[in-house]
């Protein structure tokens, strides 16, 4: 499988107005092991900019030395101790970005609560992903041609209160497989991204996503694009805070729509195999949801067709 | 690609409900009265002029005295520019009531949010007095006081003129948050003041301390 991998962060007007810096902080890589991470430093928190960004060097050199762990949960077919080897591994990469506060305060001075953050990380493997998320931000994806939310931010009771990653402390997280099969696109944003992309109320995702990944596929959606839409002047002003986006797309066709096993037998034994390999794919895109949906839809057509 | 044809959410701003509970008993006539109609005025048009606030801010004004518990303004956006509805003293100080009633409008307001899917901030609930109430105020009051100690309110009180008992005023506010003392009728010093202070509300992030500005400007030390 291929993926590619864009990021970028922005400083926001309130921000640009106060002279603090972009708390925001995030990376995509697109191999050899996709994944991508986005923070948001704590607006109270002084230094919560460093902190921020040091998180993401900790979780990545923590994803270097987790292989064996990463391939065993995500890659193989069959993974009996896969609640087990999750929860390590969201317990790994909560410790390696608490880890970055405590780094941040004995190099630049002060505790590791001045470099507090919000965390979303996601890692890709052949079988399954697994994504965590503390405090707000979102994570949307597209599986199957369907664009959904698979975390919505994670407030408190009011508007200006959420959870942080915390030194030595726990946090509320939230931290789950999906299967790999059909995810085409990830994007992992901050709650200023999140105020335009994500309708509140109906937790949609904006259908932006699904242009962005379209182009980033056909290599017309570069980083520079990416900046260009996160600067673009009809954020502003109801976003005023800083905002970033850290993106996933899958550049290639889904295996399991070419190379199952039934396919390929069909390949070798029948002259007219490639035939047969185009119904079967067309058959495994149309999924069950979609042709309920269909079978709804002409009844009532039907049924308007009846009353007319 | 066309980057402004990507589609984006229009969502609503966080809204910020401001609940003012107003004395307009009959030792308010004259100057206070005038004052508190200036001091309003000048309020409206500094939350509808800041461009952040404008979007989030709301505020229903709950009068106590001429014709009882009132509300003189149901929640309405400061995107909206309006003129302040002109008060006048006469009565009792029905202030029990008021805080009835300001519980009641900020719940039902809150409520509407959650329908609407729009996030808010805490509701503020300012209560502005010069004398003692004459109703029963203790279960309002406890009430009101229980939500600010939980963090679910900021309850303040402004006690004005020399009339108001700020001993019993202080048993109706919350402990951790004392009633002050307006200095002469500095109305429009304190209402600048809140103008400010919701400003900072309506462009705080998650996380961050809100640090309201100095009340020196209007408080009797």
């Amino acid at each position: 499988m291929s993926w590619k991998a864009l990021h970028a962060a922005v400083v926001g007007r309130k921000h640009l107005r106060t002279g603090i810096p972009c708390q925001d902080a995030a990376v995509a890589r697109g191999e050899p092991r996709p994944w991508a991470i986005a923070c948001d430093g704590r607006g109270s928190a002084p230094c919560s900019h460093l902190g921020a960004e040091a998180a993401l060097h900790h979780v990545q050199n923590f994803l270097a030395a987790s292989e064996s762990l990463l391939s065993a949960l995500l890659d193989s077919p069959t993974c009996p101790q896969r609640l087990l080897i999750k929860d390590l591994l969201a317990d790994g990469v909560y410790r390696a970005a608490a880890y970055a506060q405590k780094h941040c305060a004995d190099q630049h001075g002060g505790t590791p609560p001045d470099y507090e953050f919000t965390l979303l990380f996601c890692v890709i493997g052949k079988t399954r992903s697994f994504f965590l998320h503390v405090g707000d931000g979102a994570v949307v994806a597209e599986q199957n041609g369907t664009l959904k939310l698979l975390s919505a931010p994670q407030n408190g009771e009011f508007a200006n209160q959420t959870t942080f990653v915390r030194y030595g402390k726990a946090a509320p997280m939230r931290a789950e497989l999906i299967p790999a099969r059909g995810l085409t696109g990830l994007g992992l944003f901050s709650d200023g991204t999140a105020e335009r992309m994500v309708q509140s109320g109906t937790n949609r995702p904006a259908p932006a996503f699904t242009s962005i990944w379209e182009e980033m596929r056909g290599g017309t959606f570069q980083r520079v694009d990416l900046l260009d839409f996160l600067t673009r002047m009809d954020w502003e002003p109801k976003v005023q805070d800083d905002r970033c986006l850290a993106l996933l797309a899958r550049s290639e066709e889904d295996d399991s729509l070419i190379d199952t096993p039934e396919t390929s037998v069909e390949r070798k034994e029948h002259p007219h195999a490639h035939i047969r390999i185009r119904r079967q794919s067309i058959r495994t895109r149309t999924s069950p949801s979609l042709r309920i949906r269909r079978r709804k839809s002409r009844k009532c057509l039907q049924v308007r067709l009846t009353r007319v | 690609m066309n980057h402004n044809a990507l589609a984006l959410f229009e969502n609503p701003a966080p809204r910020c409900p401001v609940a003012l509970l107003l004395d307009t008993s009959g030792s308010m006539d004259g100057p206070p009265i005038q004052e508190l109609n200036q001091g309003l005025q000048q309020f409206f048009e500094e939350v509808h002029s800041d461009e952040v606030a404008r979007f989030s801010v709301e505020t229903t004004l709950i009068t106590f005295g001429a014709g009882g518990v009132r509300q003189a303004l149901p929640f309405t956006g400061m995107v909206e520019h309006i003129s302040a509805p002109r008060l006048r003293a006469g009565g009792m100080t029905p202030l029990g009531g008021a805080i009835n009633l300001g519980l009641h409008e900020i719940q039902e307001r809150r409520a509407f949010y959650k329908r609407s899917g729009i996030s808010s901030y805490k509701p503020w609930m300012i209560v502005m007095t010069d004398g003692m109430p004459n109703d029963d105020w203790a279960g309002p009051a406890a009430r009101a006081r229980d939500l600010s100690d939980q963090g679910k309110m900021v309850m303040l009180g402004v006690g004005i003129g020399d009339g108001v008992d700020m001993n019993l005023f202080s048993q109706i506010m919350p402990a951790n948050r004392p009633p002050k003392h307006l200095r002469g009728l500095r109305f429009r010093e304190f209402f600048q003041w809140l103008s400010d202070s919701l400003r900072s509300v309506s462009q705080s992030s998650p996380g961050q301390a809100v640090n309201l500005p100095p009340t020196s400007g209007w408080e009797s030390i």
